[in-house]
């Protein structure tokens, strides 16, 4: 038996995984069922009870994204924790690119979980109407939801099944550091270009959402996420690390940086999904959500002012850049 | 006003409480359903009130298929609309008269005045106003059952329902209340009233008697 | 300004485009494999401007320096012997890829199975191999270098180094 897979904390996270299958799979009977007959029209006793059975579907969504936050955040934790296990790993980098499932999955349950806002989203917008315009739409768009969850099932079950102890991994500075002479920066730039770009981009992201140019924003969004997750690991982690050869997106998760890991990229994931997701809404549906709006421009902005400040302060406090 | 097509209600698949009732009610009209308990009254008025929802059929609420909508519309709807009286009151025992129709006025308002206003008003047309900082728990049954009422007629409900009314009276409350529900059907409420009680013969109203589930006028 | 604020965010979203294109248009990175190496002979290296694919860093010399070329014509550079020998342990076309060396005694590109090594010369990642075209008493063939690579007797293991530096008279 792999050792990995008695560890409690991996026993606690996939017992929850089951039960989040389990809670989708119930949800996703009844997003088909809707699919196939709902007709608010009608009054029969079939929709009468797929009316009753839409609100259980509801519910059932809302505790999927409720747990999965918290059950992607403890994924975090428990892929920390596991570097004890490890030979080679220091961090999470080492322990989620152990194997090939790692990366993907945690891609993948960042994007779930910009699925089921976006769901949530339209949920919401639905139920505000007096006459279940998007019901339909939401079941349908569950679907989807599903089988990503099906595929992050199969991520999880494979990565933790194929996290070996015996094979030393490598660690951050080895996955994140450079190649000498090469550059690890995406479309080639330098750590002056991609800081620019970074604050330019964060300007274009926060005006837009000032000005309600929702255009804009669903294309600028993507790009700042991008960038923001490069100049994260390679700039700012560099003054969270206080030390200019340490790039890595995991070691800031770790007690000794005050777990600010979670609060920078919860702030970043947060506030680029809720701008995604209130330009989604004006385009597609012409609903401006001012609440949305509001969280997003915080969170955004939370996210640059702590980044900023390690610099901001590290130069205080010493003088010099790194 | 109230339009009903087809309703039924079953709890079971074999077990049906309402069978297939259909019929309509104008507004301002006074109407008593009679039956012996066990008919069905009850839950049909459960459903009228919004709180049950049928297994098929129609119910239209001015015009407004009321069960299709969504839980929040739906409990808007209700406090706009409809006043309940149930047969047990439910009313907060350890609140006083008062305090128990700011909770139900508290759910369409945010202005203290208007809702000052609006409660002394419920009071004084159902005649408590007298007892309005007693606590509910140590008021007589009649007491109570105006309490209810004032509750119901907080935010100007249009529709008023009873779940036997006088149940819980003694014959000189019952005389009482069948005055005042007269002068709420002067003042043009749609008034349903389920009882077993022969007091409401007296009365000039439609009647539709209730049998297993079955509506006969 | 609430006309002109569209219209400014446009401009500048399109200068961060901008600066994209710039920055992919300005430098090339360092060289880590060359594809199309129709005649199979070694390529001239760009020192300081390519990476041995093995030990990550930039070769800096010539001398000594190693190429691979696969059966599909792909190139790939070393800056020590051991590297090489290192790298393509594990690779589908280890038997048929073709290995060469650039050797200090004679300064030309051979082909690394019929050269000979020295066994303590400083080289960039300090396994001791100093390719060369000719044979003396200090030499180990191919084979045997490869088998003193794998299993860890090298200048870069201490407890070997001093049986090296122990049984050669310097």
């Amino acid at each position: 038996m792999n050792k990995i897979l008695l560890n409690q904390k991996v026993i606690i996270y996939l017992s929850i995984e089951t039960l989040l299958l389990l809670l989708a799979t119930i949800a996703f009977f009844i997003a088909f069922k809707i699919v196939k007959n709902w007709d608010i029209n009608s009054f029969t006793p079939n929709q009468f009870t797929l009316e009753r059975e839409n609100y259980l579907f509801i519910t059932l969504v809302q505790m999927l994204l409720f747990f999965s936050i918290f059950d992607t955040i403890y994924f975090i934790y428990v892929i920390d924790k596991l570097h004890l296990f490890i030979p080679g790993a220091m961090c999470a980098a080492g322990v989620i690119n152990a194997n090939s499932f790692g990366v993907p999955l945690l891609l993948l349950k960042l994007f779930f979980i910009f699925l089921l806002l976006l769901w949530q989203n339209i949920n919401i917008l639905d139920l505000r109407e007096k006459t279940f315009p998007y019901t339909k739409i939401k079941a349908s768009f569950f679907i989807i939801i599903f089988l990503a969850l099906i595929a992050i099932i199969y991520f999880d079950i494979n990565y933790f099944f194929h996290l070996k102890t015996n094979l030393p991994v490598s660690c951050c500075s080895t996955l994140y550091g450079q190649l000498e002479g090469q550059n690890p920066l995406p479309f080639n730039l330098d750590t002056k270009l991609l800081l620019i770009l970074f604050y330019l981009l964060f300007i274009v992201v926060f005006g837009a959402l000032i000005g309600e140019v929702a255009f804009l924003i669903l294309l600028a969004t993507p790009l700042f996420l991008y960038i923001a997750y490069y100049s994260v690991t390679y700039f700012f982690g560099t003054y969270i690390y206080e030390l200019p050869t340490h790039k890595c997106p995991f070691c800031m998760f770790q007690k000794e940086y005050y777990y600010i890991g979670y609060l920078i990229w919860g702030s970043l994931f947060l506030g680029t999904f809720f701008a995604l997701i209130w330009a989604i809404d004006a385009l597609l549906f012409k609903i401006w959500q001012k609440k949305l709006k509001l969280i997003a421009q915080i969170s955004l902005f939370l996210f640059v002012i702590i980044c900023s400040s390690y610099v901001a302060f590290y130069y205080f406090k010493n003088g010099v850049f790194l | 006003m109230i339009d009903i097509q087809n309703l039924t209600k079953k709890v079971q698949p074999n077990q049906t409480i309402l069978d297939n009732i259909s019929f309509r009610v104008k507004k301002g009209e006074l109407v008593i359903v009679k039956g012996v308990s066990g008919s069905g009254k009850t839950t049909l008025l459960s459903i009228l009130a919004t709180l049950d929802k049928p297994t098929s059929g129609k119910v239209l609420i001015n015009n407004q298929a009321v069960h299709k909508l969504p839980d929040l519309h739906l409990s808007l709807f209700r406090a706009q609309h409809i006043g309940f009286v149930a047969q047990h009151f439910n009313l907060i025992e350890h609140l006083s008269v008062y305090d128990n129709l700011l909770i139900a006025k508290g759910a369409l308002t945010n202005s203290i005045k208007e809702a000052k206003s609006d409660i002394t008003k419920a009071l004084k047309q159902a005649n408590i106003l007298h007892k309005k900082d007693a606590i509910v728990k140590n008021l007589s049954g009649g007491e109570k059952q105006r309490t209810a009422i004032a509750r119901a007629l907080v935010n100007c409900a249009d529709i008023l329902l009873f779940d036997e009314p006088t149940a819980a009276l003694d014959s000189k409350n019952s005389q009482t209340f069948l005055e005042l529900l007269q002068n709420l059907h002067k003042m043009q409420k749609t008034i349903i009233v389920a009882t077993h009680d022969p007091i409401f013969d007296t009365l000039k109203a439609k009647t539709f008697i209730m049998q297993d589930g079955k509506l006969y006028e | 300004m609430k006309k002109l604020m569209p219209f400014l965010l446009t401009l500048l979203f399109l200068g961060a485009i901008a600066i994209i294109f710039i920055a992919l248009a300005k430098k090339e990175a360092p060289i880590t494999v060359v594809t199309n190496n129709f005649e199979g002979k070694p390529l001239p290296i760009k020192l300081n401007k390519t990476n041995d694919t093995e030990c990550a860093m930039l070769i800096k010399t010539q001398t000594n320096a190693a190429e691979v070329i696969a059966p599909d014509r792909k190139t790939w550079f070393f800056d020590d012997p051991g590297c090489m020998v290192k790298w393509i342990q594990n690779k589908p076309f280890k038997k048929k890829a073709k290995l060469w060396v650039f050797t200090i005694d004679t300064k030309r590109w051979i082909d690394a199975k019929k050269a000979f090594y020295t066994t303590t010369y400083h080289s960039a990642m300090h396994y001791g191999f100093g390719a060369m075209e000719k044979n003396s008493s200090k030499t180990i063939n191919f084979h045997t270098m490869v088998q003193r690579m794998l299993h860890n007797q090298t200048m870069a293991n201490p407890k070997f180094r001093k049986k090296l530096l122990g049984t050669s008279n310097e």
